[in-house]
């Protein structure tokens, strides 16, 4: 069985198929690109896996665990989806940073959020400890648990600036992002995702917001990320990057998945009409 | 009457003034929070009900609702009123919550969804995306339509002598009643000064949360 | 050298007769001197008020019109607030105070008034079903209770009588607005002209459920009011009236308006 494994994916808005049961799997360590002109349905997919839309249609399951099948996703509760939602990182087109806070903020947020509800369980179970186990006291709790938050503290702090170094920011951690470029932003905000330690980090169109000359900075940091074995899924109109990146290209049209197949396959040897008319047609768009 | 007379006197009603003005902000800022989640809310009838609610308030003089306050218990229901200050103090923040809570609705909608949706790909709460990311964005934005909106409250204050609660200018028209009538003017300088200081503070905020972009 | 006196004592003879009586070429020295006489008042029955044929009528309007007739300038009304009417003729906004208003020792001070033309006096309105609290001989010891507020006009007749008396006071900006708070319950009593009174409380009235008490309060006195510097207006409209009080006109609408 693959790492991930999505199965019929189908999604209506009002009247509108937006995915026709899409179906595709990922083996781990893999980075997969997935093309196709606008309105294809790309950017729904991702946001399904994400679970900030829910697919009318489908089943999803990540290292073996069932993660999404519908229709009970529907039912399920908002912490439920939460959890399931830590799998995924998602890099947004916008970048969508918290202004208010600073880089190092910025990335250490949400896991500091994270650890805090992790201390409120660890409290909870320590008291229930505490009815039965004599040797367990208020003061030893309260020493406990101080102790793992310093620890943990400590831990999501140099995680942060580790990844801010491997993002090339570190001169801007205290900085906040109206002061950053546009290709500065997009590496905070993919050091962001990755603080939480997603299993899979998705890329919603993240050089599309950019000016042709940051891209660079950006496309590199996803190469990096490639070099240390992460699974990523990349939505993208770089067809070079793509094609040059990826293990695996997925061409969407009108919300089906018309071929997929290795780099070589989709760029040098298309079989599908419309893949072939869409190269053609971005190769006019370049030589313009 | 001298001047140290008449400044004693306005003083007193000044003090009544700040009064009113402090205890409406300090409970018509979360009530007005509370408004806007009944008048955002995905739960249809609460909405429907708060908008209608903000509706009447903003649509009719606040003096008209502290008049009504006050008096329609008491002439309807021939019920005993409540102490008028407190009549001032249930109408002014029912008003200036309502008026608030639109301005808080204006700054959320403002708000783009990819700062939600930021939040909730990283595994945040509602709570915790409106609290830790929303809501500082928010303040920045309704800070300038806010400090509009609490100097207005400063000046409405004077309406609480419809039902003859002593505030300021109901001792400066006294005064005129007897033939005195520089007091009258005499009373707009307390306000100046407070609007002044209140100027100054919105100043102050506005500088120090302009330290990011919105 | 005598034909220069003789025009000299023409002069001055005809100048006191312009000051002393009316028709001299439009009046020009009544009110501002632009042939108008700006009249201030607050809609006040019976003295001032828009009657059920939609006219603006009154004891107090009637008199005013008959004396600007008298006096060959044109009459015009200009509603003000009652607790401004100083600085209202001090800003020449308004010429005269023509709103049945009481003579007072603070009103002297601050502008200059007629000789009376109407006696008033203060009585006590309260609920129809609280009068008996209130009886005329004991009208002090009822007032004088534990805790009993009394409302008045500021600056008004009645705000005099109550701050006289030494009683617990509590001001409101014009006569009419102590029915609601009596209505309400909010106050129990209030002190106004006998005159208002009369036209709005009691039995065939908008509030028949308030009634009034006329007690031993000292009678006071209307008067016209002109700007402190405006002597010349006065003594022209006290002539005029005299010259009415002679003429009938008076009291043709005294035995109109107050029966």
């Amino acid at each position: 069985m693959a790492y991930l494994d999505i199965e019929n994916f189908c999604k209506k808005f009002d009247n509108t198929e937006v995915l026709k049961g899409i179906s595709f799997s990922i083996e781990k360590g893999e980075v997969v690109s997935i093309i196709g002109s606008s309105g294809s349905g790309k950017t729904t997919l991702l946001r399904c896996m994400n679970f900030l839309e829910t697919p009318d249609e489908g089943k999803m399951t990540l290292d073996g665990e069932r993660l999404l099948q519908c229709p009970q996703i529907k039912k399920e509760k908002e912490s439920v989806l939460r959890s399931k939602r830590l799998n995924f990182g998602l890099v947004f087109q916008s970048f969508n940073l918290f202004p208010q806070y600073n880089v190092l903020n910025n990335v250490t947020l949400a896991p500091l959020l994270l650890l805090k509800t992790k201390i409120k369980e660890l409290k909870k179970s320590l008291k229930e400890k505490k009815k039965t186990d004599k040797t367990v006291t208020s003061a030893y709790i309260k020493k406990t648990i101080s102790e793992y938050k310093e620890e943990k503290k400590k831990e999501i702090d140099n995680d942060a600036k580790l990844l801010l170094e491997k993002t090339g920011l570190t001169d801007k951690t205290f900085n906040y992002p109206c002061q950053l470029s546009g290709g500065q932003q997009q590496r905070v905000a993919i050091a962001r995702a990755l603080a939480l330690k997603p299993k899979i980090l998705c890329f919603d169109e993240p050089t599309s917001a950019l000016d042709p000359e940051l891209t660079g900075e950006v496309l590199k940091v996803i190469r990096s990320l490639k070099n240390e074995n992460r699974t990523m899924i990349i939505v993208t109109h770089e067809m070079g990057f793509a094609k040059n990146v990826s293990d695996k290209v997925i061409f969407m049209s009108d919300g089906v998945v018309v071929e997929s197949g290795s780099p070589k396959e989709i760029f040098d040897n298309p079989k599908s009409e419309k893949l072939k008319s869409f190269l053609i047609n971005l190769e006019n768009k370049e030589n313009i | 009457m001298d001047f140290v007379t008449v400044t004693l006197k306005l003083l007193e009603g000044f003090l009544t003034t700040c009064e009113i003005f402090f205890l409406t902000l300090v409970s018509a800022l979360p009530l007005g929070l509370l408004v806007v989640f009944g008048s955002m809310s995905k739960f249809k009838p609460l909405k429907i009900i708060v908008r209608g609610i903000v509706w009447i308030i903003r649509g009719t003089p606040l003096m008209l609702q502290v008049i009504i306050i006050y008096y329609v218990p008491g002439l309807v229901f021939n019920l005993p009123l409540l102490p008028r200050l407190i009549a001032v103090f249930f109408a002014f923040t029912i008003n200036y919550a309502c008026y608030f809570s639109e301005i808080y609705r204006s700054g959320i909608e403002s708000i783009s969804k990819g700062q939600y949706e930021a939040g909730q790909v990283l595994g945040m709460t509602k709570g915790q995306v409106f609290f830790r990311v929303i809501f500082m964005q928010v303040i920045k934005i309704i800070v300038p339509p806010m400090s509009n909106e609490i100097i207005t409250l400063v000046k409405d204050t004077s309406l609480a002598r419809v039902i003859l609660v002593a505030e300021i200018l109901k001792y400066a028209e006294e005064f005129t009643a007897y033939g005195l009538i520089w007091p009258l003017f005499y009373s707009g300088v307390f306000y100046l000064l407070f609007v002044g200081v209140l100027t100054l503070i919105f100043g102050k905020i506005e500088k120090k949360l302009s330290y990011y972009k919105v | 050298m005598k034909k220069l006196l003789t025009i000299l004592m023409v002069a001055v003879l005809s100048a006191t007769a312009c000051l002393s009586l009316t028709a001299c070429g439009g009046a020009t020295e009544i009110g501002t001197g632009d042939g108008k006489l700006i009249i201030g008042y607050t809609v006040y029955p019976p003295m001032n008020y828009t009657d059920d044929n939609n006219e603006f009528v009154g004891f107090d309007t009637e008199l005013a019109k008959a004396v600007c007739e008298l006096l060959q300038v044109e009459c015009e009304f200009k509603e003000i607030e009652w607790s401004k009417k100083v600085m209202a003729l001090d800003s020449k906004e308004i010429d005269v105070v023509w709103n049945g208003m009481t003579i007072t020792d603070e009103l002297k001070q601050a502008m200059s008034i007629t000789e009376p033309y109407l006696e008033n006096k203060q009585v006590i309105v309260c609920k129809a079903a609280d009068a008996a609290n209130f009886s005329a001989d004991a009208a002090k010891k009822g007032l004088d209770k534990e805790g009993l507020t009394i409302l008045a006009e500021a600056g008004s007749a009645g705000d005099s009588t109550v701050t006289g008396l030494g009683l617990t006071f509590q001001s409101v900006t014009a006569q009419k607005d102590t029915l609601i708070e009596i209505k309400s319950g909010s106050n129990k009593v209030a002190v106004i002209d006998k005159l208002m009174a009369d036209v709005l409380v009691g039995e065939g009235s908008a509030n028949p459920d308030l009634t009034y008490v006329d007690v031993d309060f000292p009678v006071e006195y209307f008067g016209i009011g002109f700007r402190k510097t405006d002597t010349a207006t006065m003594f022209a409209v006290e002539k005029a009236i005299e010259m009415l009080k002679e003429d009938n006109t008076f009291d043709t609408l005294l035995s109109k308006y107050f029966g």
